[in-house]
């Protein structure tokens, strides 16, 4: 019961910050990743949101990673 | 598919296919007296003698 | 191709095979709703929940069944290749049917109490050592996460940002998950239901999925391990595709070198061109498309490239490897050794009269 509790909870904090990370990430973040999202249309984006959500680690060390490649460039 | 692709696909299948096939035969012969509700389908049987 | 996205690249086709499955979803869901209220009846009668609990669910087996079939069946057979085409769409629709059925089910079992639904799923049946009584809800939602993620990153944008590697693995989950979505309906419905026709039902589907993989699998394995005869000339060990005449005009013959990439040796305007048969969008088999307005068209989603350079045409920049070419009296030669993405080579001229 407390594993299962702990897995909710896990679960439902990681899909918070992802839904959190996921509308920053559609704004403005995604055109950063990749040039080819600069002129994207709003039904792309919000196509792309709940991947966004799911996979925000992977794409928030992306996301950073072309930060700096942009400041050092 | 690139080569390595072609022969991971492969891999999978010969990994699944048995398991798939051991899952269904365990699941079909370990069918007993349904656990929790008689099966409404059961009531169709008896309807057709 | 990328040359900036959209959330959808409709055409008539596309749109046409959507119309298509929706009807054949719809058409399904209001038929097991019909026949399931003429059949149980009286005192047996099952709650219109309990009915759009199993139509969606048989709807999603069956749909995944399919959906997984359509790759090695193409593969076996070139007419099934425009139902492969969009297959994609398909795939999100069998998770949008099955995400309906996990939500039903939840809130229908699980909801409306005073615990978490999520947390009721997983602590209200703990009999895991079981077979008649196995939480088979477990297995079934493993598969729906991993349908969800595959549905999330369908569009081109994760092919390409997640690294095509990364997407192809992901994707390649679809393979357990199926396994999950059969141990799911093994352990749940058919313990429930013991009609024959449902259990032969259930296990035909399996054993087409499986049989189609393994057959075509096998298939793929012996054409990469086709022998092939190599030929000395210019310090090159050239590896012999066939006769001129054995490629059909704007169309290609794959050659395979031992341990090496298949190449699509292309004959188009008397010219012979080759590039790597791995497109780069998702590696559609490019030697099985056809030569389309000058460039060579990948048969899985239209992706197009110039023979004689790899190149995508502009404003497109994908690029695949290029292959130099010749042709000895009418025997066609290629240098197994890839050139770097977009290399232009220089085609082989071939004199289309002499085709028999």
């Amino acid at each position: 019961m407390v594993v299962a509790e702990a897995v909710v909870i896990l679960l439902a904090v990681y899909a918070l910050l992802g839904l959190l990370f996921a509308v920053a990430f559609v704004t403005c973040g995604v055109q950063r990743l990749d040039p080819a999202a600069r002129p994207a249309p709003w039904g792309f984006r919000l196509l792309i949101l709940p991947g966004s959500a799911a996979l925000w680690p992977l794409l928030l060390l992306r996301w950073w990673g072309s930060t700096k490649g942009g400041a050092s460039s | 598919m690139t080569r390595a692709h072609r022969r991971w696909h492969w891999y999978a299948w010969l990994v699944l296919a048995p398991l798939i096939a051991a899952g269904m035969f365990a699941a079909l012969a370990g069918r007993g007296v349904p656990p929790v509700q008689p099966a409404p389908a059961s009531a169709d049987a008896r309807a057709r003698e | 191709m990328s040359a900036g996205y959209v959330a959808v690249q409709w055409n008539p086709y596309k749109r046409r095979y959507d119309a298509f499955v929706c009807g054949a979803v719809v058409l399904y869901l209001g038929m097991f709703g019909f026949v399931g209220k003429l059949l149980f009846r009286g005192e047996h009668a099952l709650s219109d929940e309990v009915l759009a609990l199993r139509a969606l669910g048989s709807c999603a087996f069956l749909m995944l069944s399919v959906v997984l079939c359509i790759g090695p069946a193409a593969r076996l057979d070139r007419r099934l290749l425009p139902i492969l085409y969009n297959r994609r769409h398909l795939g999100v629709a069998t998770f949008l049917v099955a995400a309906l059925h996990g939500a039903l089910a939840l809130g229908y079992y699980h909801g409306f109490g005073r615990i978490n639904p999520l947390l009721s799923l997983l602590t209200t049946n703990t009999s895991f050592t079981s077979l008649r009584a196995f939480p088979f809800q477990l297995p079934g939602a493993a598969a729906l996460l991993i349908l969800f993620l595959m549905a999330a990153t369908s569009h081109d944008f994760w092919n390409r940002n997640l690294s095509a590697r990364l997407w192809k693995w992901l994707h390649m989950l679809v393979y357990p998950a199926y396994g999950l979505v059969v141990m799911h309906v093994a352990l749940g419905a058919l313990q429930a239901q013991r009609t024959w026709w449902l259990a032969a039902l259930v296990c035909a589907c399996a054993a087409t999925v499986t049989t189609l993989h393994l057959v075509a699998g096998s298939r793929e394995r012996a054409a990469d391990r086709g022998r092939t005869s190599m030929i000395e000339a210019d310090a090159t060990a050239w590896l012999e595709v066939g006769r001129v005449d054995e490629i059909p005009p704007d169309r290609a013959r794959i050659a395979c070198a031992p341990g090496g990439e298949r190449i699509a040796v292309f004959r188009y305007d008397g010219r012979i061109s080759a590039i790597s048969n791995v497109c780069a969008h998702q590696g559609g088999p490019l030697g099985e498309g056809k030569v389309v307005d000058g460039c060579v068209t990948c048969p899985w989603h239209g992706w197009q490239y110039r023979p004689a350079d790899g190149q995508a045409p502009p404003p497109f920049t994908e690029r695949v490897a290029t292959f130099r070419v010749r042709v000895d009296g009418r025997r066609v030669l290629v240098d197994p050794n890839a050139l770097p993405p977009g290399t232009p080579v220089e085609p082989a001229f071939v004199e289309e009269s002499c085709d028999a």
